[in-house]
């Protein structure tokens, strides 16, 4: 069997049509980055102003953090697209061991507490 | 007889093709991720540990990172959201760029990866410059105090032992204590500040053993975090100008796919991603 470049057999090229389609949601893609991060940037400075309590404002930091990220993964590192057991092996392990360690960080962090007021 | 002919069609783990539907490289590509992920992620829980720990005396990134170039006075976010902007644009002119080599159009590739390239040289600019600032401080200091203890008007007592306090104003009349109630910092003034800051030590700007703004850590996991964010940054520019030079040599086009660019591009949204995270848990929370 006559050798092959084994990243040629998985590269997909596209045509003109399908690179108009694709460089469209790249643009929109980045519009609503851009959004917000904004709408971040513009809460962190009001936030004080407007009255807002600190635990909403921090609430909503996180969730837009999160709906960042997934933005980036999904379109720009075309994480979407690929075969739906690619996206498990690498999103599975990667938010259990996270949660794993947020996890233990606020359940164990108590005994440094607890240690810090023996100490003093 | 063909190898292939033994294998089970039907099945993706019968050999022969990928499972994945991705080569080799792609995919070692996406596992070095999920662990450089999780590498983040442990510092940064780490750095919300400590910050709970010293939560009274943590100081808040919005009096830290106030400076804008060509700009005087208080701006807290502003130079950071640029700094945010440049990094999502990179991004977006990465991404234009696998696009570009998905047609096989050799001169988009050139200009959107150099255009990437330029966006990561802007942003390691502004880490330093931020960076100096930070190192630098302010022009009035602060003052760390020594051992001692300090009643509060509640009846607490704080021990003062390394505490950062900060004056309120050029005139360095009022020292404000890190604890507050609210109606704001605790200040002393007069007779009680020179018999609190009789030994002490006056600190200017931040290192990696003391921090004007405050608890020495979050200086070190200022410098330890971001900087570890800007040595991925670097990297990725020293491998996005290899390629760039590859694609100059018309190596992919002969090649007959751009899948390098890919590989680089994966690397190169991460780093974006990870400053996302950065960019909330430093300077929003």
């Amino acid at each position: 069997m006559e050798h092959q470049d084994e990243s040629l057999r998985y590269y997909h090229l596209k045509t003109e049509a399908e690179g108009k389609q694709t460089r469209k949601l790249i643009w929109r893609i980045f519009w609503i980055l851009l959004a917000v991060t904004s709408v971040e940037i513009i809460l962190g400075l009001f936030y004080k102003d407007w009255e807002l309590s600190w635990g909403f404002v921090k609430t909503t930091f996180l969730l837009l953090t999160v709906a960042k990220a997934y933005l980036i993964v999904s379109y720009y590192m075309h994480l979407k697209y690929e075969k739906s057991f690619l996206i498990k092996i690498i999103i599975i392990p990667y938010v259990a061991l996270g949660l794993y360690l947020v996890a233990l960080i606020l359940n164990e962090g108590n005994y440094s507490i607890i240690m810090h007021n023996w100490l003093w | 007889m063909n190898q292939n002919d033994h294998t089970d069609k039907k099945s993706n783990w019968g050999g022969g093709i990928s499972p994945f539907k991705t080569s080799y490289g792609k995919l070692m590509m996406w596992f070095f991720l999920v662990s450089d992920a999780l590498t983040f992620s442990g510092f940064l829980v780490a750095y919300g540990f400590y910050r709970h720990y010293f939560i009274d005396v943590w100081p808040s990134a919005e009096n830290v990172f106030t400076h804008f170039p060509f700009l005087h006075g208080n701006h807290p976010l502003l130079y950071v959201g640029f700094m945010t902007f440049v990094l999502i644009m990179s991004s977006v002119t990465m991404v234009l760029a696998v696009e570009s080599g998905q047609r096989l159009y050799h001169k988009g590739v050139k200009i959107w990866l150099a255009l990437t390239v330029v966006g990561g040289l802007i942003f390691l600019g502004s880490q330093a410059w931020e960076w100096g600032h930070f190192i630098k401080g302010t022009e009035i200091g602060a003052i760390q105090l020594e051992k001692g203890y300090y009643h509060l008007p509640d009846g607490e007592v704080k021990s003062t032992n390394g505490i950062i306090a900060r004056w309120e104003d050029e005139s360095k009349q009022r020292l404000l204590l890190p604890w507050q109630n609210e109606n704001g910092y605790y200040a002393v003034s007069g007779e009680d500040l020179a018999k609190l800051t009789k030994n002490s030590t006056p600190v200017y700007g931040a290192n990696l053993s003391v921090n004007e703004y405050g608890h020495k850590l979050f200086g070190n996991f200022f410098f330890f975090i971001t900087g570890f964010h800007g040595l991925h940054v670097l990297s990725g520019v020293i491998l996005n100008l290899i390629v760039l030079l590859n694609v100059y040599k018309g190596t992919y086009q002969k090649r007959g796919h751009y899948e390098m660019v890919e590989k680089v591009g994966l690397y190169w949204h991460f780093v974006d991603l990870v400053w996302v995270f950065i960019f909330t848990f430093f300077y929003l929370i």
